[in-house]
């Protein structure tokens, strides 16, 4: 006869402190964007500014590439007009043989027009193409940037709090490929960076 | 990176028309009085209603080019209502073309105010029958009713009115911006911001009144609450237009080459496609609220410019309708919608004239349709001819010539840059993100 095992067979994990990120803090725009080239400039992929306000010419100086929204938001808006148009022409100018009657359209008269009438299909049109080229312009940003994000790591360092007031930061990400401890640190102290730390991140080890 | 004003500044070798203002003074009033004789001419050797039609071309010209002067006013307002720091590096350009509203509308409008019987029907409030060989006359009720407001003296008064109003409003911002050149100081900007408030306000109501006036009230018996709006946005986009296209022709003479870059060719780029999607939008309003009720005291308006798809109204006119949903809005929008277009000068100044033709034939389609005989109320638009085209040729020579020589005499001697405005500076360093 054996006692029944009450106690769970794993273990709960410790949750513990991982290298995330490395935070370099500026005093002014000119040595961050200073400092955002050379950081461009040695490589790096996985990093990023953060500024108290929007700063000129900082696209530049990280090298970012321009954005693919665009496309995505000229497609999304092609799309609503051609559905606007399809709709209005199918529900009000159709009538189509050997189709049930719940699909068929309603082929009416309005106000004495033809039943394809192009200025009345306008506005909904007009709505259907913003409608969904606005939201695929939210949304695409949102994913685009990979937001939102519920926390951020950056959070927890005491200096980072001053981003909203007076100060620049840069991020690199210690994953980055080009990523070298000691190194990239020493590279962040000679851009005149006033101070330069790690930031750590919370994580729960599952096997 | 970030820019220093002075430092910028100190480089541009010269920062005024110079001598160059005076040659453009020259021809342009070499053009103006060459254009307006070859159109004086016409109305003397044109034939039948020659008077008419070459006053009717010369309205044309002046409310293109007046619409341009305009809306370069609430440019110069609009932006220090936002006090907007992308413009101040070019907001100079639009002060001077808002200074020269006062000279160039006090010239304008004499044609129109000396020739107001012969343009507007609402003069001659009869309705002419024809019996047998005669005219009988029938006063006509709907323009008895307007007559309070639709008659000579108070249309002369209120055409001297808006001039003298939206002209001191352009010599007031001219004049304090221009004393900010020699001191600077902050407080003159925000003279300017506040006085830009009352001013935009009184800018919307007169430009309404004289879009009315001059070019709704053609035929008295038609209305439309949105037609000054119809007529600001397309001046807007002219405005914009000629902007892009000035700066660049100065910058090839080696003005304003520090200041203003392909970031604020930008800016333009986007103002114009605004205002050219605007005016679409402003323009199908008005269209689809009349095409829906087709109530016929408001359908014949459109029915005179062939706006419509029954094969019994389509005249001539229906091309320009045609032209202008294609060339005003479809092929520009298409043209236009990619940044890349907007940062690359050539193409940009390419769609920049191309919107200025557009806006003309806009003003064409508004105005021609209209000339009818006096004496045949609600007849027939009488067809263009020869002398219609040469009027209006010469009509837009004239015109333009003459405002290019008020311009360039206001620009004179002034600096092109409002060198001491306080957000020059965050104008230079502008970028489009």
């Amino acid at each position: 006869m054996t006692q029944p095992d009450l106690e769970p067979q794993t273990e709960a994990t410790e949750p513990r402190e991982a290298d995330w990120a490395v935070l370099a803090e500026f005093e002014d725009v000119d040595s961050l964007l200073h400092a955002a080239q050379a950081v461009r400039d040695r490589g790096f992929t996985r990093w990023d500014c953060h500024t108290p306000f929007p700063v000129h010419h900082l696209d530049g100086a990280m090298g970012m590439r321009p954005t693919r929204l665009p496309w995505l938001v000229l497609g999304a808006g092609m799309t609503g007009a051609l559905l606007g148009v399809f709709f209005q022409l199918y529900t009000m100018a159709t009538e189509v043989e050997h189709l049930p009657s719940i699909l068929q359209g309603y082929k009416m008269i309005i106000s004495g027009k033809p039943y394809m009438s192009g200025p009345a299909y306008v506005p909904i049109t007009f709505e259907l193409t913003i409608l969904l080229s606005s939201l695929t312009a939210f949304g695409g940003m949102l994913m685009m940037n990979r937001l939102p994000w519920l926390y951020n790591p950056l959070f927890k360092s005491a200096r980072f709090r001053r981003v909203t007031d007076d100060r620049f930061f840069v991020v690199i990400r210690t994953d980055d490929p080009v990523f070298e401890d000691e190194k990239t640190i020493e590279m962040l102290k000679g851009l005149d960076a006033v101070s330069v730390e790690a930031v750590t991140e919370t994580v729960l080890d599952e096997d | 990176m970030s820019f220093h004003a002075s430092a910028i500044l100190e480089d541009a070798p010269q920062r005024t028309l110079g001598e160059w203002g005076d040659r453009l003074f020259k021809l342009g009033a070499a053009a103006g009085l060459i254009g307006l004789a070859v159109a004086g001419l016409l109305m003397g050797i044109g034939g039948e209603h020659a008077v008419q039609r070459v006053l009717y071309a010369y309205i044309v010209g002046f409310a293109f080019f007046f619409s341009i002067a305009l809306a370069a006013l609430l440019f110069v307002m609009v932006h220090f209502l936002a006090k907007t720091g992308t413009v101040t590096t070019y907001r100079r350009l639009g002060e001077i073309l808002a200074g020269s509203i006062l000279p160039f509308g006090i010239l304008g409008v004499i044609p129109v105010l000396a020739g107001v019987s012969e343009i507007y029907h609402w003069m001659h409030p009869y309705v002419y029958e024809q019996v047998g060989d005669e005219l009988v006359k029938h006063p006509d009720a709907i323009i008895k009713a307007k007559a309070s407001y639709l008659n000579g003296g108070f249309f002369i008064g209120r055409m001297i009115a808006y001039v003298l109003i939206l002209g001191g409003l352009g010599q007031m911002f001219l004049r304090i911006s221009t004393k900010q050149d020699a001191n600077p100081d902050p407080v003159l900007t925000q003279r300017m911001q506040a006085r830009a408030t009352w001013g935009t306000i009184l800018f919307a109501i007169c430009v309404t009144f004289f879009a009315t006036d001059l070019i709704k009230s053609l035929d008295p018996h038609w209305f439309s609450t949105i037609f000054g709006v119809y007529y600001f946005a397309g001046g807007f986009m002219a405005f914009h237009a000629v902007l892009a296209l000035s700066i660049t022709r100065m910058q090839k003479r080696g003005l304003l080459t520090q200041s203003i870059n392909k970031e604020h060719f930008h800016d333009m780029g986007k103002m114009m496609f605004a205002m050219m999607v605007f005016w679409t939008y402003i323009a199908f309003s008005q269209y689809m609220l009349i095409w829906y009720a087709n109530v016929p005291e408001e359908t014949v308006w459109y029915i005179r410019r062939g706006a419509t798809t029954d094969p019994n109204h389509v005249n001539g006119w229906s091309y320009i309708c045609l032209l202008l949903l294609f060339a005003h809005f479809f092929v520009p929008f298409l043209g236009m919608v990619s940044r890349h277009i907007k940062r690359n000068r050539g193409r940009l100044c390419f769609w920049a004239a191309w919107l200025l033709v557009i806006h003309f034939v806009d003003m064409i389609w508004l105005i021609r349709p209209e000339l009818r005989d006096h004496h045949l109320a609600g007849g027939p638009t009488i067809p263009v001819n020869w002398v219609d085209v040469t009027a209006l040729a010469a009509c837009a020579v004239g015109v333009g010539g003459v405002f290019l020589a008020i311009v360039s005499r206001v620009a004179a001697q002034r600096s092109l840059v409002a060198h001491n405005d306080p957000r020059l500076s965050e104008g230079l360093a502008f970028e489009n993100v």
